[in-house]
């Protein structure tokens, strides 16, 4: 399994958000939450969650690009990653799952959006 | 073997193997619908004058629905995406996308002299760049 992670941002405080001169004030202060890639490519291409908030949200999660599900948009983001994660059985699986709800329950809790930010390989 | 052409023939192997793996293939999509929505904003740039700038002398890198070109020191990845066309400049040591000049975008100055901060959907447009065509100006 690949050692490399895929990354989803949280910031920590809404209100230094709402104060923020531009986004890299607005990440200047998150909680980091890391899928593998065996779990990022499990969640885009088996389980399929990835396509339903790419759909819902008019995202397109993918390598090497930034994505945002927005503060507004959270509780609707919690409910499609709880259907997806019945699908979940293996460890990998659950894990890759619970991940991503940790995430979306952080933001939820300090009312902030999440930032999906997948950079390229370093192993090239 | 200059980067347009190592970009093109990529994308050409892409394309093909895509007919046969639905997860490439969506890849590619992905790419091409991101070209689609966002490209009004993006500025148009010479791939060899890219490499050549941040990753002189590499060899193109397949990986999934992307080209990537890694400078010897690894600073610098000059990723292309095959489905739509188009790069952006990755700094490994700062761990953002830069500008043409390897520059940090997040910041610009205004007419006064002043600085701001880029927003989330100015930053994403300023550090993506349109691939010309061969011969384009």
């Amino acid at each position: 399994m690949s050692g490399f992670v895929y990354l989803m941002h949280v910031p920590r405080d809404a209100e230094q958000v709402r104060n923020a001169d531009g986004y890299a004030e607005e990440m200047s202060n998150v909680e980091t939450f890391e899928l593998t890639q065996e779990e990022f490519d499990y969640l885009d291409f088996t389980n399929r969650m990835f396509k339903a908030f790419d759909k819902e949200f008019n995202l397109i999660i993918m390598e090497c690009e930034e994505d945002t599900i927005e503060a507004e948009d959270i509780d609707k983001a919690l409910d499609i990653a709880l259907e997806y994660a019945k699908k979940a059985s293996s460890a990998m699986e659950l894990s890759a799952v619970n991940k991503v709800l940790a995430a979306l329950r952080f933001a939820k809790e300090r009312g902030t959006f999440l930032e999906f930010d997948n950079p390229p390989n370093p192993k090239g | 073997m200059d980067a347009k052409t190592g970009y093109s023939d990529g994308v050409a192997v892409s394309k093909r193997n895509s007919e046969a793996n639905t997860k490439l293939r969506e890849k590619i999509q992905g790419g091409e619908t991101r070209k689609e929505t966002y490209q009004g904003n993006w500025q148009r740039v010479d791939i060899n004058d890219v490499v050549e700038r941040f990753a002189p002398g590499s060899s193109p890198v397949q990986n999934k629905g992307k080209i990537e070109f890694w400078s010897m020191d690894r600073k610098y990845t000059v990723v292309a995406d095959t489905g739509g066309g188009y790069l952006r400049i990755y700094d490994n040591t700062t761990n953002q996308y830069v500008g043409l000049n390897g520059e940090d975008l997040h910041n610009y100055t205004d007419e006064r002299g002043k600085q701001h901060g880029r927003s989330k959907s100015d930053f994403r447009a300023v550090t993506h760049f349109k691939i010309k065509k061969r011969g384009e100006k």
